[in-house]
């Protein structure tokens, strides 16, 4: 077939170059002379996954994006910088310091009207070190998505300000206190989906009650949310319609968890269902709309979680939560152990009182038997169809 | 009124016909998709078949169906279905026809099977013909070195 693709336009040439990283698009200008300049044209800054083991190989890859920068056509924006980038700290050695020189990288793009960050640093010292943040990423008005791996934000001088801001995805980042992760939170008033993972804090000074009373995130519909190390205050997202949390019993108190009015799906992890049940409880009759939910019990370092010993003895709450008398429609339950009393309590609880409920599938790792408990026992939907897988 | 006047212009049929005279005949709100159809109705207004010269029957059924059914899942399984040369071809006629969303599809799919891969087989997949010459092509590959350490094979 005839050299087809080289008759199209260049600006479908250049789309197509941009779903590429750049090592790659750059490459395409010796394919041929039609080809040669086309990637001077690609709004996108993708150096992927770039690893470097020695000095030589650091040198040649910062050469070659120094040369990208300089010779890409000036007039236009950038519209994405991804960078996930590793090296071991004592393998380059001064004055050439990585994140120097990343973070021009980052102002330029900045410059540019990026709208799309993805940065990992990676320095594979463990997590006693942790690189700064380009500060210039925290007023960037054009940015609409940042992910971000693996850094420390420094005492924020002046206010985050990210007014297009509606994707925030934090992993492994250390901020000074609660506060400065909160007052980045108001920095992104368009806020849609935001996810945290691993987001430490220097000082254990927890929030004030009051301070963060009425701040809410209106307009986020996603949240995924890492509650085991920290008191995030969980009205900042409550009017979400997806949540995935991980949370602990300590966190239940005060007044901490808010309703969740427009919650249709969540994904809940906590440590050990048999001594958690009480706080899944309080959980689900702070969900009125709950569509679907979906339970993990997961193994955490100790400290990480508390056992509270009064919660071992089933105990029928005071009253049904309205999402299982009204909306449950589906039901998973992971990890289930059944070893204990309340798990199976719990399971069964939800079967005798979901109204609506459709699917119930549980994942047991315990004993074989709990499959016929949980099948003879009182089911309030008659077209539940309940499920229980044997994960041994 | 206003209802009856669009329900008769969304039952309205057009016909279509490909560079090879196979006939479609296809909804008008279908038909408008594609911004070049648009534009041809726009000028003429009576119009009941449309030429299309740049593109197969083979591709404009594709096309066609395409604009019927498109959603994020129909997305992902259309472009699996059809080989490199097709893909082309398709973006040819997506881009002739001014159809945003498939040109947009396309092009993702096109760079999809090019991920990775070395210059070389990027040329034999398009068919491009290196017309630089060989001290060109050295220059270049050393000015951008970096650009090309740890290629694929394939």
């Amino acid at each position: 077939m005839a050299d087809i693709v080289s008759t199209l336009p260049d600006a479908i040439l250049c789309h197509i170059l941009s779903f590429l990283e750049t090592k790659q698009s750059v490459a395409t200008t010796i394919l041929s002379k039609r080809w040669k300049y086309l990637w001077r044209s690609v709004p996108v800054l993708d150096l992927g996954r770039s690893a470097v083991t020695d000095q030589n190989a650091y040198i040649r890859f910062i050469h070659f994006v120094y040369s990208v920068l300089l010779f890409r056509d000036p007039a236009l924006p950038i519209q994405k910088f991804k960078l996930i980038f590793g090296y071991h700290i004592h393998q380059i050695v001064r004055p050439y310091y990585p994140m120097d020189t990343i973070t021009k990288w980052v102002d330029f793009v900045v410059q540019r009207r990026v709208e799309y960050i993805d940065l990992h640093v990676d320095l594979h010292v463990g997590t006693e070190y942790l690189p700064k943040l380009p500060i210039s990423i925290l007023t960037c008005n054009t940015l609409v998505v940042l992910k971000l791996v693996c850094f420390n934000v420094v005492e924020l001088f002046s206010p985050v300000a990210l007014p297009s801001l509606k994707t925030l995805h934090l992993d492994n980042i250390m901020f000074p206190e609660l506060r400065d992760f909160m007052l980045f939170l108001v920095g992104c008033p368009i806020l849609e989906d935001l996810s945290t993972f691993d987001v430490a804090f220097d000082s254990e000074e927890s929030l004030t009650c009051d301070e963060w009373k009425s701040f809410c995130l209106t307009n986020l519909t996603t949240a995924d949310i890492d509650c085991y190390c920290n008191h995030f205050p969980l009205k900042a997202v409550h009017n979400v319609s997806s949540l995935r949390l991980q949370i602990d019993q300590e966190n239940c108190r005060n007044d901490f968890i808010h309703t969740f009015h427009n919650l249709t799906k969540l994904d809940l992890f906590c440590s050990s269902l048999h001594y958690n049940w009480k706080m899944v409880i309080e959980v689900l009759k702070h969900c009125p709309k709950l569509q679907k939910l979906h339970l993990n019990e997961v193994e955490l370092e100790e400290g990480l979680w508390t056992r509270n010993d009064d919660n071992e003895n089933w105990v029928d709450p005071d009253f049904v939560p309205q999402c299982l008398s009204l909306h449950l429609r589906t039901c998973y339950i992971s990890s289930f152990f059944g070893l204990h009393g309340t798990e199976l309590m719990l399971a069964k609880y939800i079967l005798k009182n979901a109204k609506v409920l459709q699917t119930m599938n549980i994942w047991n790792s315990g004993q074989p038997e709990i499959k016929q408990q949980l099948s003879s026992s009182p089911v309030a939907s008659a077209t539940c169809k309940l499920t229980v897988y044997y994960v041994p | 009124m206003a209802e009856e006047k669009s329900q008769a212009s969304s039952s309205k049929m057009l016909t279509l016909k490909a560079s090879d005279g196979v006939l479609f005949e296809v909804e008008l709100n279908i038909a408008k998709e594609m911004k070049t159809v648009q534009a041809y109705i726009d000028d003429c207004e009576d119009i009941e078949t449309i030429p299309i010269p740049n593109v197969l029957g083979k591709h404009l059924a594709i096309v066609i169906e395409y604009i019927k059914k498109t959603n994020e899942e129909y997305d992902a399984e259309f472009e699996k279905q059809w080989n490199m040369d097709d893909l082309q071809l398709l973006l040819l006629a997506a881009n002739y026809l001014n159809i945003s969303g498939l040109q947009e599809c396309l092009c993702k799919a096109i760079a999809k099977r090019i991920e990775n891969k070395s210059p070389e087989y990027v040329r034999k997949v398009f068919n491009i013909e290196n017309d630089h010459s060989p001290e060109e092509e050295a220059k270049l590959r050393k000015e951008y070195k970096w650009a090309f350490e740890g290629v694929d094979k394939d």
